[in-house]
Order: structure tokens, then C-alpha cells, then sequence
């Protein structure tokens, strides 16, 4: 037992070579400030490049402008959730996780709803298809450039449980993306909402989810070839 | 302030020195931990040989992960989080390397036991009913009454909530208790 319980050399060893000090990390909703400032810059690209939809008198301050603070607000809920389960012991929970998830859903059917409630939108020949892929290439792009900050974020902690903090990072990119492209989208119909909106959100976690199944392959498969030697 | 008090400022101090790039310091955390860490390893694989193989991947994961490491935080639950992920990622490993999991009941070694529990059966009894435990269970009953980390500390290694630690810990008392009177056979 004394003898398992000596620092082995190749540890000791393994220490020493790389032993130059390190600034811890701040706390997870610090780091999630990083993030925040997206929200605003892509906003302000959003409304630039393609306009401030046009039912926006119709629909009031709240159901564009508010919604669109709630549903970021929300996803960076679910980042500082990603931040916190990506470092050890960081006190997310898988309970807390599910619980986020699932009003995060909850908020994003609950917008299309009232938003559809406020005003009819555009109409389009197909609600199932009609504007749908554009919708959908762009939301996803947006969302794309968010979750490369939070995949940054969190991979720079060496994340032990990356499949629940990508998940929980995708999700946040996914609604802060629809959360921003909604401001121009003004097509209400739900099906068109559901479906391509929500389709890019579904996306964008199951980006994320697979770039965390592929960190914890990766590490799994460098700890076989460590002790198989 | 109590031991554990003590115990945790001590090993903040450890830690902070750690990150500061003090390989001394690094050398006393692994004496205070190693222990405690290889015994939640042995409980947790139910094989001393991989105990000790996960210890050390353990402490490269340490080193690795040593920026992630907050001083407000239980130094003691952050190692024994890296501990059990460690021991997660060590199944997939385990399955490139085709090797199978956990040994036989008449096999196990010698796993910690809880000390309030060691009057109730023999040794040898009590550590056959403990490897009777689901593993989650079995886990959050020794992390808490063997390795004294609080419930919250419990829920941070585990990945749930301090509610959901504590339950585990408490059904797995209810159940050891069962065993050892055998009610649970």
C-alpha cells in the first residue's frame, strides 16, 4: 500500500515538465460575459443586413424586443450551465440541466405562440417549407459563430463530463441565436417556427453534442493507450 | 475550526500553491489525497490492480486540469469529481482494450467501510454487502460517511444535487443495513 501511495516517477516527472503557473478560471458566469456581448453585436449585424421585421409596430416593444432579451437571457442560462458542468465538481447538475432544457423549450414554443397570438406575420404559400430553409441556414449560422466562443470557453477547462456541457452549450447557442433572428423573421405561422426555427436550435445541440462526443472519445482513447502501456 | 475545516483551508492552500507552480506542493496534495483517492477508486472498479492504474490518471488529469481549480471550492470534491470521470472515461477505455469490468463477489478488495457500520458484522460480510449496492449508491454512502465530504461536495463529484447525494447515500444505509440483517438477500 506504501509503495501505490509514492508519487510515481513518470508523474512526478510529467509535473515538473510543465509546471509553469496558471491563472485560475473565473467563475462561469463571468466567463459567460464573453458570450453575452455576441447578443448585441449580432443583433445590430441581424438588423443592418436584413431589416427589423415588419410587424413590428403590430406586435409592441415586448413580444419583439422583450422576447428576444428573454430568449438570449435564456440561453446564457444554459451557457453558464455548460461553463459550470465543463470543470470539475462545478456544481451543474444533471437535474439542473434537464430543468434548463426543458424551459428553455418551453420558452421557445411559448414565443411562437404569442407571437402568432400578436400578429398573423407574412403569409407564404407553404408554411411548411416556404422561407424555411433560409430561415433556417441563417439562425444556424448565427448560432454557429456563438457556439465557437462557447466551444472555446468550454474546452479551455479540459471538460470531464464535455457530452453535458456541449449539450447545454448548444442549446444556449441554439436559443440565442433564434432569440436575435427573430427580430427579423416575420413569418408567425407555428409550423414554420416549430419546424425550421426550433429544427436550427435542435441542430446547432446536436452539433455541439457530437464535438462533446468526440473530446470524450478522444480522451477516452489517449487513457487507453496510457494504460495499456 | 473542526478537522475538516482544517483540513479543507489546508488543502485550498495546497492547491493555490499548486497553481502558483510549486511542485512541492503538489507532491504534499498527492500524500494527503492519494489514499482517500485510491480507496473511492478501489469501491468504484471493485479491482485493486485498475485502482491503482486509475490513481495516477487520476493525478495527470489534476495536473491537467489545474486551472479549473477555484479556491472557493472543496479542493477535496474537485479531485474526487476528476476521480470519477476518470473513472467513467476508464469504461471506454477499458472496452478499446477489451477488458472487462469489476471482479467476481469472492474477489474484491479491500474496499473502506463505513466506521459507524463496522460494529454491526464482520469485515469481510460488510464488504460483501456494500459491493450488493447499486454503484451510485455504494458511491455517495462512501464518499460521504468514508471520505467525509459533505452532501453538496457528494452532489458536485456525482453530477446531481445535494437532495438527490444525499437520498442515494441514505437508501444505500437503508439497504446495507437490510443486507447485514439478511433481509436483502
Amino acid at each position: 500500500m506504501e509503495n501505490v501511495l509514492k508519487l510515481p516517477d513518470e508523474l512526478r516527472r510529467a509535473v515538473a515538465a510543465d509546471l509553469l503557473p496558471v491563472k485560475p478560471l473565473a467563475s462561469p458566469p463571468r466567463r459567460a460575459l464573453a458570450v453575452a456581448v455576441w447578443v448585441p453585436l449580432a443583433a445590430l449585424l441581424v438588423l443592418a443586413v436584413l431589416g427589423l421585421r415588419h410587424d413590428a409596430a403590430l406586435l409592441g416593444g415586448f413580444l419583439t424586443w422583450g422576447t428576444t432579451f428573454l430568449e438570449a437571457t435564456l440561453g446564457l442560462v444554459l451557457v453558464v450551465l455548460a461553463l459550470a458542468a465543463a470543470v470539475p465538481g462545478g456544481g451543474a447538475s444533471r437535474e439542473h440541466a434537464a430543468l434548463a432544457l426543458a424551459v428553455a423549450a418551453l420558452a421557445l414554443g411559448n414565443q411562437a405562440w404569442l407571437t402568432r397570438a400578436a400578429s398573423a406575420g407574412a403569409t407564404v404559400p407553404n408554411p411548411w417549407i416556404s422561407n424555411g430553409p433560409v430561415c433556417f441556414a441563417l439562425t444556424t449560422l448565427l448560432g454557429l459563430s456563438v457556439l465557437t466562443i462557447i466551444a472555446v470557453l468550454v474546452f479551455r477547462a479540459t471538460p470531464q463530463r464535455a457530452t453535458l456541457a456541449c449539450l447545454l452549450g448548444g442549446a444556449g447557442a441554439g436559443l440565442m441565436a433564434d432569440g436575435v433572428y427573430h427580430l427579423h423573421c416575420w413569418v408567425t405561422d407555428l409550423r414554420h417556427v416549430l419546424l425550421w426555427h426550433g429544427g436550427a436550435v435542435i441542430a446547432l445541440t446536436l452539433v455541439a453534442l457530437a464535438a462533446g462526443l468526440a473530446w470524450e472519445r478522444r480522451e477516452s482513447a489517449r487513457m487507453a493507450a496510457r494504460l495499456s502501456r | 475550526m473542526d478537522d475538516a475545516g482544517d483540513q479543507r483551508k489546508r488543502l485550498t492552500e495546497l492547491m493555490v500553491a499548486y497553481q502558483a507552480g510549486d511542485a512541492m506542493a503538489f507532491e504534499k496534495l498527492y500524500g494527503e489525497l492519494a489514499g482517500p483517492v485510491l480507496g473511492y477508486l478501489r469501491s468504484l472498479t471493485r479491482d485493486a490492480a485498475r485502482a491503482e492504474d486509475l490513481l495516477q490518471e487520476t493525478f495527470f488529469h489534476v495536473h491537467r486540469a489545474r486551472h479549473t481549480f477555484h479556491p472557493e471550492r472543496s479542493a477535496k470534491a474537485w479531485i474526487f469529481a476528476i476521480a470519477h470521470n476518470v473513472f467513467l472515461m476508464s469504461h471506454r477505455a477499458a472496452s478499446r482494450l477489451s477488458r472487462h469490468e469489476g471482479l467476481a463477489e469472492n474477489e474484491l478488495p479491500d474496499v473502506p467501510v463505513p466506521p459507524g457500520l463496522e460494529a454491526l458484522a464482520a469485515r469481510d460480510v460488510l464488504t460483501r454487502a456494500l459491493a450488493r449496492l447499486p454503484e451510485k449508491q455504494r458511491e455517495a454512502l462512501l464518499l460521504h460517511h468514508v471520505q467525509g465530504l459533505s452532501f453538496q461536495e457528494v452532489g458536485a463529484v456525482q453530477g446531481v444535487t445535494a437532495l438527490a447525494a444525499k437520498l442515494r447515500s441514505h437508501r444505500a444505509m437503508i439497504q446495507l443495513r437490510d443486507l447485514i440483517r439478511g433481509k436483502g438477500r
